[in-house]
This record gives structure tokens, C-alpha cells and sequence, in this order.
């Protein structure tokens, strides 16, 4: 079988979570005897220009690179929109956004029927909206598509990643168009209203699979997209790396300066949506000079944190965060939108109790509230369950147990490479 | 769940700090197993959202905060936009529901296909024997009044059909609210749940009164964020008739409409502007009044026979009952109306106190309460009273312990139109006592009162 896989971003070194998931379950899947080539832009990241406009700079240089027997083919950026034209055409969607509350109301987070409330501003949107997105969110490189376009026919089946971004939309239609199976990779984030848009549903609707991250992505693909085909796949965990004995908390302590502290540990991009100002207030409320609070994770809005209980590292290296992992008393991520949330499985591959959001559906259809980790949504409330967890070892290490066996079970890329290797050889025997 | 049906319960809030959270309390704390809330906030500028924040993690609660407020109609349109169930419940943010209000109102509901809307029987929150109705009526003027308005639920009479169900506890099918379309939102507030009721019964379907779903209203809490009470209920009130009298009736009631506009007028010089303001309102928004009317003027099943077969103003005054606040450290043996004694006594029945000459005195209602001590054992009771026509009238008057329901005694006093004192025997033990005075006619007085007798003092030896 000969597969191919188009991201806006592909490389080995690249370390959010969405890149990963799409880098290892590539390379698991060779391993498996899938023949595969990706298709990606020279990009290494996205530069927001405004709400809805991102600059693609070509970081990488164009062609062909070999990596873990992957054929990785690089293309150029073609078209990103100015900084101008992306803020007016930001602005034409943000004041259509402001109609729809007018009309719609705004459904307060939380909300048990907030998808439903999106659904209804999305279908009731004009598809020009959607047309500017896509044209400001890009990626638009015509060389990927001339070249998808030229050799679509020596593929089996075609899989792509990922939402918001307009790939694969474009990449959907010509599927469609030469009748070649399309599977899609959405790491959707159905609480994110910027991922909802008409564009986004048509591909769902049509796609020959979705690749869905967690059982409740699975009901919610099923519930709005009735013709589609989801499979939950979930991502997975390096195993081999987290699990590695010469993980050692004591160095990591040893290094940062956090010997006799108890750590509550936050890993992800320090920016508004993943909520660390929840984590910081829960910490301050239990105002226990013993009891820290370290972020680690990219300084995306620069914001100077003040807390006195708090700790930020920034990025720092990946044995260092694997140290972190196992340093911790428990891992926190209040996180308002995930499409799963890959460093639960992290944290419970070091036998951490973990903690999340459960205003965020993904993550509370992983985390089994009160078994392997607790949801709450409240500083308050998280607040109580971080000190119930510190004060209680056993509870945190049972807990921990309880989460390292289901991600061993479940989650490991071999168990995810596997179940796509099937879906790839049922759809394109259907066809 | 099966057998329950799926229910939304839409919860309209409007600056409801004060009782958003009894209200979520009690619906949270329903013996009906498979509901969701959906709060529909009209733009609170108080604390009210944070409230409501802390419960979405409790139940099954959505919450959707309009950007401006709606109004009634409008609010609960929005809320149906995201219902899911098969069976829509309303309340209103001060309506706190009993336990079993939605499990009584669905099975209400499902005892009948006909039945396409359920009302419950709403209590004041505050003085909950006494009704803040059960479903309610028009007049052929127009008139809107909640039934067995300020009634004690003792002695009230719970109808069966209505013409329609009070906005705070109704409960509708899912079908026939998308078969009646949405509620007009034009008119902001007031008529909204007599519309829906009108067209219920417009579209073959009956209204019935669930008698043990019970709800208690903080009655008048919302109000109080109203600028123009009166102005916008008579433009609702204008706007409902030319939207569905028929044209016979619309030719009888015009003319009318015009003789009472002139009395108002004419009573009231200073106020003459409601009238004329409400008809300006209503000549401006005809389009869109006409345009319902077309929507429902094929549906021609009848609503006329539940209307009040009377021209006016509607409902008739009823003894302030939710104002009498008997307090039991400050009672005595006798009873003396005199307006000011009495206040601490009277639990309900009794009209504002009135003078005849020397003499003090209160009407009563059909029936009528207060509260007494009896410190030692008596034996005679001395009763000052007239009745409201020349004819001899019967009067019961029962004694019952604090929380018994039999009597401890019953003496039938008789009277007649002039003022008369005259003794009884009563024997009564040490203890509080209410007194319950229970006329056997009652005679449509002075603006429209219904007068049991005149009741001067009871004192006791």
C-alpha cells in the first residue's frame, strides 16, 4: 500500500503536540510496511497576523529530505496574505461572528450544549466566510497542490492533517475530485469556535475516515456528520522515553532548585486558551510557600507572571521535561481546548495523578474523574483536588497507577499505528 | 431513562442574584430523572451570571447570555433554539419549583395527546398557602388574570382546561411548539404565555392545569426592573386581540375598546397617555401583528368559551393576602378590626379596613383567616357584624387548633345589614387558634367586590 500524508508542518524535531502525533504515527505506520510520502510546506510554524491571517515563512528549504524512511517533500509557501488584507478580511469575520451573538446569544463555556450552539452559528454562516479563512489562514502553496494533483493516482489513500488550517479543505476537494479515499486527521477542538466553519464540516461529511482523538469526538463526529466515517485512534506516548528508568525526578529538582518543594506541573504553551491563569490562582489559593507551581512550555502572549507559588522555565529540553514529569506531585492542564491533550499520557507514563479541565469534553472523555485524575473547572475546585492529592500519596499514586495502565494499554503508538493500518486497508478495499 | 421523556427546562434570567440559585436548587433537586436546563440570561448587569457559573458543574445546565435583553418572548425563543427535549418546560428565575413539579406536569402532559400545554399551580413564595394562580384567563375586553388569583389553596376551586398556562411552570409539548412557531418577541413582556395558550387552543389542542405541580413564585421580583408596567401590558393586551379576535368579535370589541379608552381618559386625565401610546405602538407594529394573524387565521378551532364572559377591566379585586403577616408573639384573645391591632391576626379574606361612623371594620372574602391566643379557657364569644344585604345571612364560623385541620368547634352565626353585637357559646381550650369565618353567600359589591360579611370585633370570655 502507498500512502500519502499532507500536513502543514512535518519534521522530526518539532515538539507541539499536533506535530508529534503526526510525525511518530507516520514512522510507526512504515514500520508497519505502509510505503508512504508526505507532502508539507517549508514552514516550521505558524505566524499569526491577525484572528485570521497567518504569514507562512519558508524556515525549511524546498525538496526532498529522508527521515526514519519517510519520503518528506518540502514546498514552498506561494501565497500569504499581506498583513493588511489579513486584517481587514479578520475583521470581516470577526464582525460576522459578532452578528450570529447578536442573534445567537453567547453560550457561556461549560455549556453542555456548546456544540450545538456553534453548529447553529456555523450553518447559519454564508460560505464566503469561510472562503476568507481559508485564503488567510493558508497554507496556499500551489506547488503542493500541482504536484498533489499530478500524482494523486499513485497513492492508495491520502491522509490529512489538520484543523484550522485550509489543507484540508483544498486537499479534501481534489480527492474527491480524482475519487481517491481521503482520511482526515482533524484534531478537532470542538469548544473552539475558530474551528468551526462550514469548510471544516463539508470535509468531515465527505471524508472517506476521520481519525477522531477521543470518544467523545467519535459521538460528536457521528452525532453532526451522519454520512462520515470516524474512528477513534486517540494519539499516543513515547513509551520507550517516558517510561525509561534513567527518568529522574531528584536531578530535575537537583537542577531548578526545587529540593523539599512539593510540584504541581503545567506543560504547555503559555498562552490564554490553555488557562495557566487558573492553574497560578488555584496554587495561590492554597498559599502554601511548600507547594510550587512550575510551567514549562513556549511564551506565546509574554505575559510576566507575578506569583510568588509559580516557576517559569519556558521551553527547555525534552530529558529535562521528562524529569519534570517524574519530579511532580501532580500534573495540572486547566486547558479550554484540546483535541485530546498528549501530556495526560505523559504525565500518567510516570505514574503522576493528573488533573483537568472539565469544560474540555476531549479531556473529560479521557480522564476518568476520580479514578485516574480528577475534572474540575473552578481555581476553587482544583485548588481543593491538588491539595487532597498532596496531602494523600497513596491517593496520588494510586491514581497514577490507575493512569499509567490504561495509557499502556490504550495509548501506546504501536496500539495507534496499528488500528490506522487497519482503517487504511478497510476503506481502500471498500473502494 | 426509557420511559422518561428527554425535558428542557428553559430558565429566563434577568438580574436574578437573589433567586437564581433557590431557583437552580430546586430544579436540580427534581424527582423527574432526564431534564437539562438551559438558562437564557436577558443581559443580567448584576451578579447573577457568576452564580449561575458555579452550577455548570453541578447538573446537566446550559447557559446562553443574550447581548441585549429579549424580553420574555424573545429570551425564550433563544432558549428554544437549543432545547433538545421532547418536552419543553419554562420558569421563570424567582419560580422555585417543588420536587415533583416536573414529574406531576409530564404525567399531566402524557395522560392525553390532546393536551398540548400543562400549567402548573403557582403559590406565592412568600405566603405559600395563598395562589398566585393556576393557569390563567382573558375577558372579552382583553383583560388578562391568572386564576384563583390570591386565593388560599384550601378553599380555591383549581380549574381543569384554561385558556392558557402561567409563563413561570408551563410545560409544552416539543411538536406542538414547532407546530404553533415561535413566541412574538415584539411586545417585550406580559401576553406572551396568553398568546401561546390562544394559539394552543387555536391549533386543536387543550391547556390543562397539572393540580400538583406546584411551584412558588417570587411574585413581582422581575417587575421591579420595569419601567412602564401598565403602558406595556395594555400595548401586549391590544396587540393580542387584533392578532386573534375574530372579526365578529374584533366589531364588538372595538367600539368598547373606545368607550373604555375615553373613561380612562376621563377618570384619569394625567395617565391619558397609556391609551393613546399603546394604540400608536400598536398602529406602528400592525404589519407584524397582521402577519400572525394570517399565520393563525386558518386555525379555527375555538379558545372563546374559556374566555371571562365580561367587558372591562379584569379580574376583580381580591383582599391583599400576600400583605397580612400574622406574627404569633404578638396575639391576643380578641379580635379587633380596626386596621392597626389587627394586622399581627389576619392570615387572609379580609378586604382594607373601613369606617362606618365610630364603628372600624373589615369585609371578608368567600372565607376568611386569622390567628388568636387563648390564654385561659373561654366560653362565650361576643361577634360585632353586619351582612352586605337585607337578608338574613348564615355564617360559619370554625375554630381550629394550630396545625389540626378538624375543627375544635363550629358556631353558626346569623346576620343582617344593620350592625348587631350578639354572643355565642364557644368553648376552647389554652392554645393559638385559627379562625376561619366562611359566609354561605357572598354579593358583588362596590367596585366589584365579593362581600361575605363585615366583621367589627370578636371578643372572647
Amino acid at each position: 500500500m502507498k500512502a500519502l500524508h499532507i500536513f502543514p508542518f512535518f519534521g522530526k524535531n518539532l515538539v507541539t503536540g499536533s506535530e508529534i502525533h503526526e510525525y511518530i504515527l507516520t514512522k510507526e505506520l512504515v514500520k508497519l510496511g505502509i510505503e508512504i510520502d508526505v507532502f508539507t510546506t517549508c514552514s516550521k510554524k505558524v505566524n499569526p497576523l491577525a484572528a485570521f491571517s497567518i504569514k507562512w515563512d519558508n524556515e525549511y528549504p524546498e525538496g526532498l529530505e529522508k527521515t526514519d524512511g519517510i519520503n518528506i517533500y518540502r514546498f514552498k509557501n506561494t501565497l500569504s496574505v499581506p498583513k493588511i488584507i489579513g486584517q481587514v478580511l479578520s475583521k470581516l469575520v470577526i464582525n460576522r461572528w459578532i452578528k450570529e451573538e447578536n442573534r445567537y446569544g453567547i453560550m457561556v463555556k461549560g455549556s453542555p450544549n456548546l456544540i450545538d450552539y456553534y453548529y447553529l452559528r456555523t450553518i447559519s454562516r454564508p460560505v464566503i466566510y469561510d472562503w476568507l479563512t481559508m485564503l488567510g489562514r493558508g497554507p496556499n502553496s500551489f506547488s503542493l497542490l500541482y504536484r498533489v494533483l499530478k500524482t494523486i493516482k499513485n497513492y492508495d489513500v491520502i491522509l490529512v492533517g489538520f484543523v484550522p488550517f485550509a489543507l484540508i479543505w483544498q486537499l479534501t476537494f481534489i480527492c474527491k475530485l480524482f475519487k481517491k479515499p481521503v482520511v482526515i486527521l482533524a484534531l478537532f477542538h470542538p469548544e473552539d469556535l475558530s474551528h468551526h466553519f462550514k469548510a471544516f464540516y463539508w470535509c468531515f461529511s465527505v471524508a472517506s475516515g476521520i481519525l477522531a482523538q477521543t470518544p467523545y469526538s467519535l459521538k460528536l463526529f457521528k452525532q453532526y456528520f451522519p454520512g462520515s466515517t470516524p474512528i477513534e485512534v486517540g494519539p499516543g506516548v513515547d513509551t520507550a522515553s517516558f517510561g525509561d528508568n534513567k527518568v529522574s525526578g531528584d536531578r530535575f529538582r537537583s537542577k531548578y532548585g526545587l529540593k523539599g518543594k512539593k510540584l504541581v506541573l503545567f506543560v504547555g504553551r503559555k498562552e490564554p486558551s490553555k488557562r495557566y491563569d487558573i492553574a497560578i490562582e488555584a496554587v495561590d489559593l492554597i498559599n502554601d510557600n511548600r507547594i510550587k507551581l512550575v510551567i514549562i512550555g513556549k511564551d506565546i502572549d509574554k505575559k510576566v507572571i507575578s506569583s510568588p507559588n509559580t516557576i517559569y522555565l519556558g521551553e527547555i529540553p525534552k530529558a529535562d521535561l521528562m524529569d519534570a514529569y517524574d519530579a511532580c506531585d501532580v500534573f495540572l492542564l486547566p486547558s479550554e481546548y484540546e483535541s485530546f491533550g498528549m501530556v495526560f499520557l505523559e504525565a500518567w507514563m510516570r505514574k503522576k495523578p493528573v488533573i483537568g479541565n472539565s469544560f474540555c469534553k476531549p479531556v473529560a472523555s479521557i480522564i476518568q474523574d476520580g479514578e485516574d485524575g480528577y475534572l474540575c473547572a473552578s481555581p476553587e475546585k482544583i485548588a481543593y483536588r491538588l491539595a487532597q492529592l498532596i496531602c494523600n500519596p497513596t491517593l496520588a499514586k494510586e491514581m497514577g497507577e490507575k493512569g499509567y495502565k490504561k495509557t499502556i494499554s490504550r495509548y501506546t503508538w504501536q496500539v495507534i499505528a496499528r488500528k490506522v493500518y487497519d482503517f487504511y486497508y478497510k476503506i481502500t478495499s471498500r473502494q | 431513562m426509557g420511559i422518561f421523556k428527554f425535558v428542557s427546562i428553559i430558565v429566563l434570567n434577568f438580574n436574578g442574584e437573589k433567586v437564581i440559585g433557590k431557583c437552580l436548587d430546586a430544579l436540580l433537586n427534581q424527582t423527574y430523572p432526564n431534564f437539562e436546563i438551559i438558562i437564557v440570561d436577558n443581559n443580567s448587569y448584576d451578579r447573577s451570571l457568576e452564580i449561575i457559573s458555579d452550577y455548570l458543574e453541578i447538573g446537566n445546565i446550559s447557559v446562553v447570555k443574550s447581548k441585549k435583553n429579549l424580553g420574555v418572548a424573545g429570551g425564550r425563543n433563544l432558549g428554544l433554539l437549543y432545547a433538545k427535549g421532547e418536552i419543553i418546560a419554562f420558569i421563570d428565575n424567582d419560580g422555585y419549583a417543588h420536587k415533583n413539579w416536573l414529574a406531576e406536569a409530564v404525567k399531566t402532559l402524557e395522560s392525553d395527546e390532546k393536551i398540548g400545554a400543562v400549567a402548573s399551580v403557582v403559590f406565592f413564595s412568600h405566603k405559600r398557602i395563598i395562589l398566585n394562580g393556576a393557569g390563567g384567563t382573558l375577558n372579552f375586553q382583553g383583560y388578562g388574570g391568572d386564576l384563583c388569583f390570591n386565593m388560599p389553596y384550601e378553599f380555591a376551586q383549581i380549574p381543569k382546561e384554561v385558556l392558557y398556562p402561567m409563563g413561570c411552570g408551563m410545560v409544552v409539548r416539543k411538536n406542538v411548539m414547532d407546530m404553533i412557531g415561535p413566541l412574538d418577541p415584539t411586545p417585550l413582556k406580559w401576553y406572551d404565555d396568553a398568546e401561546l395558550g390562544i394559539r394552543i387552543w387555536k391549533s386543536g389542542f387543550k391547556v390543562v392545569v397539572s393540580p400538583y405541580a406546584w411551584v412558588d413564585h417570587a411574585f413581582g421580583y422581575s417587575d421591579q426592573f420595569l419601567k412602564s408596567k401598565v403602558y406595556m401590558c395594555e400595548r401586549a393586551r391590544i396587540r393580542t386581540i387584533l392578532k386573534y379576535y375574530s372579526a365578529l368579535q374584533l366589531f364588538l370589541w372595538i367600539p368598547r375598546e373606545l368607550w373604555y379608552s375615553l373613561r380612562y381618559f376621563l377618570k384619569s386625565p394625567s395617565c391619558w397617555g397609556i391609551p393613546l401610546k399603546s394604540w400608536l405602538w400598536n398602529i406602528y407594529h400592525l404589519g407584524s401583528a397582521l402577519k400572525w394573524r394570517w399565520k393563525f387565521i386558518s386555525k379555527r378551532n375555538s379558545f372563546w368559551h374559556l374566555l371571562h364572559q365580561s367587558w372591562g377591566t379584569f379580574p376583580p379585586p381580591t383582599p391583599n393576602n400576600q400583605a397580612f403577616i400574622p406574627n404569633f408573639k404578638s396575639l391576643g384573645k380578641d379580635l379587633i378590626l380596626d386596621g392597626h391591632s389587627d394586622l399581627h391576626y389576619l392570615n387572609f379574606g379580609w378586604y382594607y379596613p373601613e369606617r362606618d361612623g365610630a364603628i372600624s371594620y373589615r369585609w371578608t372574602e368567600a372565607q376568611a383567616s386569622a390567628f388568636l391566643k387563648i390564654s385561659s379557657e373561654i366560653h362565650s364569644m361576643f361577634i360585632k357584624l353586619r351582612a352586605p344585604q337585607s337578608k338574613e345571612q348564615k355564617i360559619k364560623v370554625i375554630f381550629r387548633r394550630l396545625g389540626e385541620i378538624n375543627p375544635e368547634s363550629e358556631v353558626f352565626v346569623l346576620a343582617n345589614s344593620d350592625w348587631q353585637e350578639k354572643k355565642y357559646e364557644v368553648r376552647l381550650g389554652e392554645g393559638f387558634y385559627e379562625l376561619i369565618i366562611s359566609p354561605e353567600t357572598v354579593v358583588k359589591g362596590r367596585c366589584r367586590r365579593l362581600l361575605g360579611v363585615a366583621v367589627s370585633y370578636m371578643r372572647f370570655i
